[in-house]
């Protein structure tokens, strides 16, 4: 049962981190690697916080989610002017400089040793200390990111992100403002990225910068592309996909030396099957991941 | 600075630029993040040692071996994903995350056969390195440096003079143009890898050579690569040169005067300081971001 | 069609998570992709190959056999948090061996506690674990004892000479590199810190610093790493004493440094693989099957240890977690791979180190004058 809460639990924290990232790739077009500094800021706050002030839990997550919404527009600002694949390397550096100072400054982050003993959440009194009380947690954070997320979606500002993936070019010359726009969803996709980013660091009740690196935004976005960009639900069935089924995996007995190899090589074909047959993902838009035609013909 | 920094600084310029340059090439007429050259890289490495090793072959002819295998590898990569990809007219992002994919699958598989522990081609003692002015540089550091040298002026020279080279700048600068004007864009393509791939397999052999191969060796040296690239200027080989130099430099200095553990940071704050101020490197072109 | 399966899937782990008897399943959680996985896949050969010895004994008794799971932790504290609640749930798991980074354990050590389980780390020396609960334990010593172990070595050999300590950037580097400082006695006048990060491969700046500096000793903490430092430093010409870590207690990887790392000394562990071939001769020739060849190393030896201890505990009588630990606490230089062992009221074993020092590409035992 414990094991069955803590796969949920960990389908909910991924599912905040797709879905806040899905505003960001799938329906602004806009791809960001950094989205794992943005879980670790989120975390490592919290932790701190926790450990050295002893603020509470709903205090922590306020702090948590203004602060990486600050260094959101931080990163944002300066970078969204650039070309798309040139934005992407910008997010990678941001991520490797994130995790290098997280890794680097002992005395206050605790780098690599971590930060052990973080306390479990007290809401007005309520510890939350098992796998129950955390899964309900979960759900509800879960839910209001969802919430948000949707409402943002269905809004005017939902539209126009869309319109900015479409065709940038007409949308700035229609006399909208892209680049502010571009800089409120992302700021909007670091904040929420956080919430995760305490959930976890509470839960776990260990972190390190190991959580947090480069290939954790890799996996992040595989959920996004997979579960189905554009499409929020498709968050949720990415998460549910990209968590349990490499858990089943652990049932087909595989010989031990390979076994690890061959789950990382079950999920780097998956990408690329992925993208090579459906780049949409299981729900996402059928246009997604194709460029639009020109004047009906195909662009060389 | 003493002349030892100076080598050391040398033998980094020249591993940087290598890699740079055949990831260049390729990037040039592709214009997405082609992730698995990373890969291709590692592979020269472990093509020489499964030939040389595993088969007995002396190494004479194993390194040659190692790089026409790591070019088929490249090749092989365009020609079943990226090309397929390209003919559903897919986004870079796609193309992107196959890549990675394919990183993925590679890499493991290289883990799964020879294992992740370190592996050696060098078949010779290790000693003491030449001395030259009070400073030490070893017979390998030297061949990678003159190996390096000769390589960058022979790219060079097949780019600006060559029939192929002309048509790879062409696509390089305007692929609907080069099309209209009777290039095959898909062969020039293919030749970019073919190019780009040898030169990664042969940069991966070169560095085994000098610090032996682990199977995860590829993505940060691509990395380093990239960031060398972007700073210098894409399309310029001075331009790779030059960045490879300021990284190489700025990550010495940074590891003397403060600690290895920043030399990560310090190359991508590098980094982001062109990408914000002067994407187009140092001697790149502007590239106009549409055409209306 | 979707929706069905995965409902028949949390069905039946939810089945699995409700079924409370406890098997004699014992876990294995290390590190088997990556980086430092042969470390971890050499644990694993291990604790397989003494379960092997262990039920053949157990079989000639009448006894039920022990069983192993293992899985991979990636080096990632939320991985080794969902593997050892699975096992805790679906494996039913009497006691768990791991990890082996510390950070993975520190995160895996809650849940055993809570659950009352036992964790037994053959390789996490970070000083962290000690008060990490009473569930956790470890074969191997904490890094602490090592890293004064060697402030004793440089007090007695090298009083006072400058010294560089070149240490891997992770907890298990930085962890020894405070021990050894905090318990120098006669401190020499320069102690510089050089950091590499992991998988490092160009040590020629942190060389060029040494030699310029005039350094005399460099005390060097690392992995594989340590291979292409050793190479490197000769080529540079770089004269100075060294000390290592007792990662270097493997001679498959002094192997691969041919004489570049002579001189050396560093600290082990008494037993030698001839010791273990003569002893336990059933055990490493299985170990070798599993190992698929791969040198019995220290790491390994120490989870060997943890699966041997377990073993006894659960001989004396002990049918759970509780029993367990109890039983654990108890045992008196307990007669190990390693040699003899006894846990120390925070779950550390007590180990005596040895030094060694390497001659001619191989390491002979070494005597402190």
């Amino acid at each position: 049962m414990e094991y069955l809460l803590h796969i949920l639990i960990l389908i909910g924290i991924y599912t905040i981190l797709s879905v806040s990232l899905n505003l960001l790739v799938g329906y602004t077009g806009i791809l960001s690697i950094a989205h794992a500094a943005f879980y670790g800021v989120g975390a490592y706050v919290a932790a701190l916080m926790a450990l050295n002030l002893h603020t509470p839990f709903l205090l922590n997550l306020l702090i948590a989610v203004i602060a990486s919404g600050i260094f959101g527009a931080l990163v944002g600002i300066p970078s969204l002017r650039l070309r798309d694949d040139y934005f992407v390397i910008a997010t990678f550096a941001f991520q490797i400089i994130t995790f290098t100072i997280l890794n680097n400054l002992v005395d206050f982050t605790g780098g690599p040793l971590g930060l052990p003993g973080i306390p479990q959440p007290n809401i007005f009194g309520f510890e939350i200390t098992t796998h129950i009380e955390f899964l309900i947690l979960v759900i509800i954070l879960t839910g209001v990111t969802f919430w948000i997320s949707n409402k943002i979606v269905k809004s005017p500002f939902g539209r126009l992100l869309k319109a900015i993936r479409e065709d940038e070019v007409f949308v700035k010359a229609a006399g909208r403002n892209v680049s502010d726009a571009k800089v409120k969803v992302f700021v909007i996709n670091a904040s929420l990225a956080s919430v995760a980013g305490v959930v976890y660091a509470t839960y776990i009740t260990y972190i390190d910068p190991t959580s947090f690196t480069i290939m954790e935004s890799i996996f992040i976005i595989s959920i996004v592309i997979i579960g189905g960009s554009a499409n929020l639900k498709g968050s949720i069935v990415g998460s549910i996909v990209l968590v349990a089924l490499p858990e089943l995996l652990r049932f087909i007995g595989l010989p031990n030396s390979i076994a690890a190899n061959i789950r990382q090589i079950l999920y780097g074909a998956l990408l690329v099957i992925f993208m090579l047959w459906r780049p949409q993902g299981f729900l996402g838009e059928y246009s997604f991941g194709q460029k639009p035609l020109v004047n009906g013909k195909k662009p060389e | 600075m003493n002349f030892q920094f100076l080598i050391n600084l040398l033998i980094l310029l020249f591993q940087y630029s290598i890699l740079a340059l055949s990831f260049s090439l390729i990037y040039q007429v592709i214009r997405f993040f082609h992730f698995a050259h990373a890969v291709v890289f590692t592979s020269g490495a472990y093509f020489a040692f499964l030939i040389c090793v595993f088969w007995g072959c002396p190494l004479l002819f194993a390194i040659p071996l190692a790089i026409i295998c790591s070019t088929i590898l490249g090749c092989l990569i365009e020609l079943l994903i990226y090309k397929p990809l390209r003919k559903k007219r897919s986004t870079a992002l796609v193309v992107m995350l196959a890549s990675l994919g394919i990183y993925i699958v590679l890499q493991n598989i290289i883990s799964m056969v020879f294992g992740d522990d370190t592996k050696s081609i060098r078949t010779w003692q290790v000693v003491e390195g030449i001395n030259v002015f009070g400073a030490r540089i070893t017979p390998v550091q030297i061949i990678i440096v003159v190996t390096s040298v000769l390589l960058l002026i022979f790219v060079a020279f097949y780019l600006h003079s060559s029939k192929t080279g002309k048509a790879m700048r062409a696509v390089a600068n305007d692929p609907e143009l080069a099309n209209i004007s009777g290039i095959n864009s898909n062969k020039v393509i293919l030749t970019s890898f073919a190019i780009g791939s040898a030169l990664a397999g042969i940069a991966g052999i070169l560095v085994s050579l000098d610090v032996d191969m682990t199977p995860t060796m590829g993505m940060n040296a691509l990395m380093m690569g990239v960031v060398a690239m972007i700073v210098g200027g894409v399309g310029s080989i001075w331009g790779i040169v030059l960045g490879s130099l300021l990284l190489a430099l700025a990550q010495n200095l940074g590891v003397w005067y403060i600690s290895s553990q920043w030399q990560d940071a310090i190359a991508f704050a590098i980094l982001l300081i062109f990408l914000l101020f002067k994407p187009e490197g140092f001697f790149g072109k502007k590239l106009k971001k549409a055409t209306i | 069609m979707k929706k069905f399966s995965l409902t028949l899937v949390l069905i039946s782990l939810a089945y699995y998570g409700c079924n409370t008897n406890k098997s004699n399943n014992i876990g294995a959680i290390q590190q088997l992709t990556g980086q430092m996985s042969k470390y971890g896949k050499t644990q694993v050969a291990a604790v397989n190959a003494m379960k092997d010895v262990i039920n053949t004994q157990r079989q000639k008794e009448g006894l039920p056999l022990l069983n192993t799971v293992s899985e991979d932790d990636k080096l990632e504290p939320q991985e080794g948090v969902k593997i050892i609640n699975k096992m805790i749930t679906v494996d039913k798991i009497v006691a768990a061996i791991g990890a082996q980074g510390s950070s993975v354990t520190l995160a895996m050590a809650p849940i055993a506690e809570q659950n009352k389980v036992v964790l037994i780390s053959g390789a996490s020396g970070t000083p962290k674990i000690s008060n990490a609960g009473d569930y956790v334990f470890r074969t191997c010593p904490s890094d602490i004892y090592e890293g004064e172990f060697i402030a004793k070595v440089y007090d007695k050999l090298y009083p006072k000479k400058s010294i560089a300590i070149l240490y891997i950037n992770n907890d298990y580097g930085i962890g020894l590199r405070d021990a050894f400082k905090n318990k120098l006695v006669n401190k020499p006048a320069e102690i510089i810190d050089l950091a590499f990060e992991q998988g490092s491969r160009d040590f020629r700046n942190q060389i060029s610093k040494i030699n310029q500096q005039k350094i005399e000793v460099v005390y060097l903490v690392g992995y594989e790493e340590m291979i292409t430092a050793f190479k490197q430093a000769k080529e540079f010409g770089l004269k100075c004493a060294w000390l290592g870590n007792n990662q270097l207690n493997d001679q498959t990887m002094i192997n691969k440094m041919g004489t570049t790392a002579d001189g050396t000394i560093f600290p082990g562990h008494i037993y030698s693989i001839n010791e273990v071939k003569k002893k336990l001769p059933e055990f490493y020739k299985k170990y070798l099957v599993y190992s698929k060849g791969e040198e019995l190393d220290v790491f390994a030896a120490y989870a060997a240890d943890a699966l041997m201890a377990i073993n006894q505990a659960l001989l004396n009588g002990a049918t759970d977690g509780l029993g367990i630990k109890k039983e654990l606490y108890k045992l008196k230089d307990f007669e190990g791979v390693t040699g003899k062992f006894s846990f120390d009221n925070n779950g550390d074993a007590i180990r005596t180190l040895a030094l060694y020092q390497i001659k001619e590409g191989k390491m002979s035992p070494y005597q402190l004058p």
